[in-house]
């Protein structure tokens, strides 16, 4: 073969692969990515999961609908299994990303917390549709990056003390997480009781990986109280129900639990159990009784169509991950639709200026202020409880 | 006394031990040694190789033990709640982990460095403060990070790294890393004098108590020329392979001491065995001293009646008992024996007695039979011829007588015949006489001699009783054309006998005599018997010399065992008599120059105190 054919080949080859690669590369240009970081695999996995579910469902409305700014939306899912290392890992790849548009968060405020500083040296719009800790958003970061659809301990807290004082619960014993969490809750619950003029009986922590609360509980109880309230996440929550079944009955206490323990296989792995536990949790939605019936069965139709697993509004799991998710996406169009743009400081400005948005949660008016990131308050809780197939039911009295 | 007789059996026994018994036990003790040595040298070595393989297997399963504690200690570490909350949340990580790390304590060496490293090797706090740990590029990163357990041991030192599950799921990682010293120290085996190494299979040598070169040792080891050794791999670490061994030339000093031990054990057995018997010995001597006197007692006084004195042990007085038993037996042996001897000898008395009258009565039946067929019948014949004659010559009588000559003869004869009838009567009147005095003379001598049923013992004059002998014999001794030279001694003191017994005994010495005449071939030799009677101090006594065939003088020794008789009778004869003799105090001796060449046999009797 002769070398002027050779070099031909090779010439033809390159512009090739240069012609292949461009459009790749314009094919990424036309999409607009969300990233998702959050519990994919590990004890909280199901809230990662109905986190997704509920960003998909938006995602697709948005995209049938032309998507935005004449782009399609795609989700880039990472993992990080609640462990904040994976999650600063993934922000940090996550904000490498041509077209990142914001990153949702996941179920667990310290891997949030964790990811502050990245988030916001990488001018990261952060979305929060389930990390509880009042410091996530009450960060001191200015401009503030990270807006949130989902509860805040500073409420959450109070809401939760308030409701054991309304069924009659005087002394009550705070079981947290040595976390940021924990630690929020501690201070939200602790001054929720003080305003109601109670003091907490005892204010007990646990790591981790603790896998037996007996100790817990019966200091809990021996500090006189009467009530438990509760800050784990689905792995602790499970041995907190395992160690109170085991006690004999007069040991026991009820439990008025935050809602990180729903995110996992809670009800799979203590359901047993259950039926020997006054177990209430905090939730700030349900597709069985919710706000506005027309825009849950919408979206529970869509949710059927996608998820062939769903049968009835009650087979939906942590419903307000989906839910909280499913409503920051459609916010997250508005501030880009408004913005006119993907850059992210400029969608962080259209977010704290969106006026109003119908959501699946709440009419949004406006969802956030330059000093309001929290698009939810106490008015937007609820309590519930498991039934016996395990469905998340909300108690109206 | 008694001390000091004892000693002399005893002294007199030990050369009887020390010979005979000593050899014997200090060759079977020197083969039992030889024997314990074989085997204690095969149980030495089975017990270095045993000793080998279980130290092998034990310091194996220590250090394997030791390992485990390390890992399950680091593995409780990577568990704790505090450690897996850390991974968590920041609070925690600053405010208590660090505090938390620095008063960790695994246990084992002090010596050790611990970090806590986030799932991508970061580290998020250690004991130490360089903060050197940055483990992102370790290649066992991904494994631990699904839940695989690292224990690593390389030349530097060892490496463990343990995950740190939520979950079950692994967030993080616990790195312990150690020394060498530390390895040297968490590999610290109790060797029991034995040599060993721990050998990694791509590291090499990591812990040795070897003097040799890491590259020689383990072929040094393995070669097998020089050491004894035992290899196990370390259980659940089998990449580890620890040696035991031990130098052939050590096992062997085990050998040599083993062996100077019991060598030393053998001469003390030895000298216990030697003192053992003799102090056996001198135990046994006095019991053994009873009976050897009573054993000369009963041998010199031949009073087989005296009984064994049951002494000393078990085993003597068996010993005595059955001495006593076999003396009672051959008490009763003896009597049977000498009372066939005085039966025997009887007969041979009485057929001495018929046989002497049977040569009395000879000449008398000659001269009946001459009288009777010869002489008398042709005495009568000439004394018929006679009267013939005379009755022819009846009428012319006296011219017959007168005139005719054979008249005359007649007459002259008849004178003669009456004469030689005369002469020939007398003569045979004394021979007659003669013989019927010599019968009467063997008849009353036999009769002297006669034994009673309680034969009583006579004072006995030796020179009239050994000429009374003669007589007796004196057929036997003059058919054989014997001369007797006797020579008996004057004035010599009686002594009491058993004379019929006594006589048996001197009859028996002169008829062997006179048969060993028989014996020689020279016929023509001068058959000579010379007997002696004597007086010495303290004894009396009498020899029979003989010029007969005599005997080798070793042979003179059987001639006294009961049933040792060259001329193919029983031997009683001899034996009898010498137990007579020395029944009555007295000695015989037989003496010969040698076949050929005659024999004297010496009797002496000791003189009785009332004699003296």
């Amino acid at each position: 073969m002769k070398p002027s054919i050779i070099s031909a080949i090779m010439v033809a080859l390159a512009i090739f692969l240069t012609s292949s690669i461009t459009a790749i590369a314009n094919k990424e240009s036309d999409r607009i990515l969300i990233g998702l970081d959050a519990d994919i695999s590990s004890g909280s996995a199901k809230s990662g999961e109905a986190i997704r579910r509920g960003a998909v469902l938006a995602i697709d409305e948005i995209n049938k609908n032309g998507g935005v700014l004449g782009k399609q939306l795609t989700l880039v899912v990472r993992d990080h299994r609640g462990n904040p290392a994976r999650g600063i890992d993934n922000i940090k790849e996550l904000s490498q990303m041509q077209n990142l548009a914001a990153v949702i968060g996941g179920l667990h405020t310290p891997v949030a917390m964790a990811e502050l500083e990245i988030v916001h040296e990488s001018k990261v719009i952060y979305l929060c549709p389930w990390a509880a800790g009042t410091p996530v958003v009450a960060n001191g970061f200015n401009p503030n990056y990270v807006f949130r659809v989902s509860v805040r301990d500073q409420f959450a807290g109070g809401f939760l003390a308030k409701k054991t004082l309304e069924k009659g619960y005087r002394r009550a014993a705070l079981v947290l997480e040595q976390t940021g969490w924990g630690r929020s809750n501690n201070k939200a619950m602790t001054s929720a009781l003080q305003s109601a003029g109670f003091t907490p009986a005892a204010v007990l922590w646990f790591n981790w990986g603790i896998d037996d609360f007996t100790d817990l509980i019966l200091k809990a109880k021996e500090s006189g109280a009467e009530v438990i309230l509760f800050v784990a996440n689905a792995p602790e929550g499970i041995a907190m129900i395992k160690s109170m079944a085991s006690l004999p009955a007069d040991q026991r206490l009820p439990v008025f639990s935050h809602w990180g323990i729903t995110g996992g296989s809670f009800f799979d792995m203590t359901k047993e159990y259950l039926e020997k536990i006054d177990l209430v949790f905090l939730q700030t939605y349900s597709f069985i009784n919710p706000v506005f019936p027309d825009r849950s069965h919408r979206l529970f139709k869509a949710y059927q169509n996608k998820y062939t697993d769903v049968n009835s509004p009650a087979d939906i799991f942590a419903p307000a991950g989906t839910a909280h998710a499913y409503d920051l996406v459609h916010l997250l169009r508005l501030a880009m639709e408004q913005a006119g743009t993907i850059q992210q400081p400029a969608v962080r400005d259209a977010l704290e200026k969106i006026t109003s948005y119908n959501g699946i949660m709440k009419n949004y008016q406006p969802p956030f202020t330059r000093d309001r990131h929290d698009a939810l308050t106490a008015d937007d809780f609820i309590i519930a409880r498991y039934n016996k197939q395990g469905h998340i039911i909300p108690i109206t009295d | 006394m008694a001390e000091k007789k004892k000693t002399e059996t005893a002294m007199r026994f030990m050369p009887l031990v020390m010979i005979k018994i000593v050899p014997v036990a200090v060759l079977i003790l020197v083969t039992v040694w030889l024997a314990a040595r074989w085997t204690a040298i095969q149980t030495v070595q089975d017990e270095v190789e045993k000793s080998l393989m279980t130290n092998t297997q034990h310091s194996a399963d220590a250090v394997s033990d030791h390992m485990h504690q390390l890992e399950e200690s680091i593995t409780l570490l990577a568990s704790n709640d505090l450690i897996v909350n850390s991974l968590v949340d920041m609070t925690d990580r600053n405010n208590y982990l660090p505090t938390f790390f620095q008063s960790l304590r695994i246990p084992g060496p002090e010596n050790v460095r611990m970090t806590l490293v986030d799932y991508r090797g970061r580290p998020i706090v250690s004991n130490y403060n360089d903060q050197s740990g940055d483990f992102r590029d370790a290649p066992w990163l991904k494994k631990v990070m699904t839940g695989k357990d690292i224990v690593k041991f390389t030349r530097h030192g060892l490496l463990i790294v343990k995950p740190v599950f939520y979950f079950n799921m692994a967030e993080g990682a616990i790195i312990v890393e150690y020394d060498r010293k530390a390895v040297s120290e968490i590999l610290q085996i109790v060797s029991h004098g034995f040599e060993h190494a721990v050998i990694h299979e791509t590291e090499g040598v990591l812990e040795s108590s070897f003097s040799e070169s890491e590259k020689t040792l383990s072929l040094s080891v393995k070669k097998g020329s020089k050491w004894l050794y035992r290899q196990k791999k370390i259980p659940g670490y089998t990449e580890l392979t620890l040696i035991f061994s031990m130098s052939k030339d050590q096992a062997h000093m085990q050998l040599d001491r083993l062996d100077r031990l019991l060598l030393i054990a053998m001469i003390i057995d030895l000298a216990a065995l030697v003192l053992g018997i003799g102090l056996s010995a001198r135990t046994a001597a006095r019991p053994l001293s009873i009976i050897i006197d009573r054993i000369h007692s009963i041998r010199e006084s031949r009073q087989l009646k005296l009984k064994m004195p049951l002494v000393g042990s078990r085993e003597f007085q068996e010993l005595a008992q059955a001495f006593n038993n076999t003396g009672e037996e051959l008490e009763k042996t003896q009597a049977k024996l000498l009372s066939s001897a005085i039966e025997t000898g009887r007969a041979q008395l009485s057929a001495m007695v018929l046989h002497n009258i049977g040569n009395a009565i000879t000449p008398l039946q000659v001269l009946l039979n001459k009288n009777k067929k010869n002489d008398n019948q042709t005495r009568l014949a000439y004394l018929a011829k006679c009267y013939e004659s005379l009755k022819d010559n009846a009428d012319d009588l006296d011219r017959y007588i007168n005139d005719d000559p054979r008249g005359a003869q007649i007459f002259k004869y008849m004178g003669e015949l009456i004469d030689t009838l005369k002469t020939s009567g007398r003569q045979d009147q004394e021979k007659i006489e003669i013989g019927i005095d010599h019968i009467s003379e063997i008849l009353s001598l036999q009769q002297n001699y006669a034994a009673n049923a309680t034969e009583l013992k006579e004072s006995v004059d030796f020179n009239e009783f050994i000429r009374d002998a003669l007589k007796m014999q004196k057929t036997a001794i003059e058919n054989r054309g014997i001369t007797i030279n006797s020579e008996f001694s004057d004035h010599l003191p009686r002594l009491a006998f058993e004379k019929n017994k006594l006589m048996q005994v001197v009859i028996n010495f002169i008829k062997n005599s006179c048969e060993a005449m028989d014996e020689l071939p020279d016929k023509n030799v001068e058959k000579i018997i010379h007997i002696k009677t004597f007086l010495l101090e303290t004894a009396i006594g009498f020899e029979i010399s003989d010029t007969g065939i005599g005997i080798e003088p070793s042979k003179i020794d059987s001639l006294f065992q009961f049933g040792r008789s060259e001329k193919g009778s029983s031997g009683m004869g001899l034996y009898y008599s010498k137990m007579f003799i020395e029944n009555n105090h007295g000695t015989i001796t037989f003496t010969s120059p040698g076949k050929g060449k005659g024999a004297t046999v010496r009797v002496l009797f000791e003189l009785q105190e009332k004699t003296k």
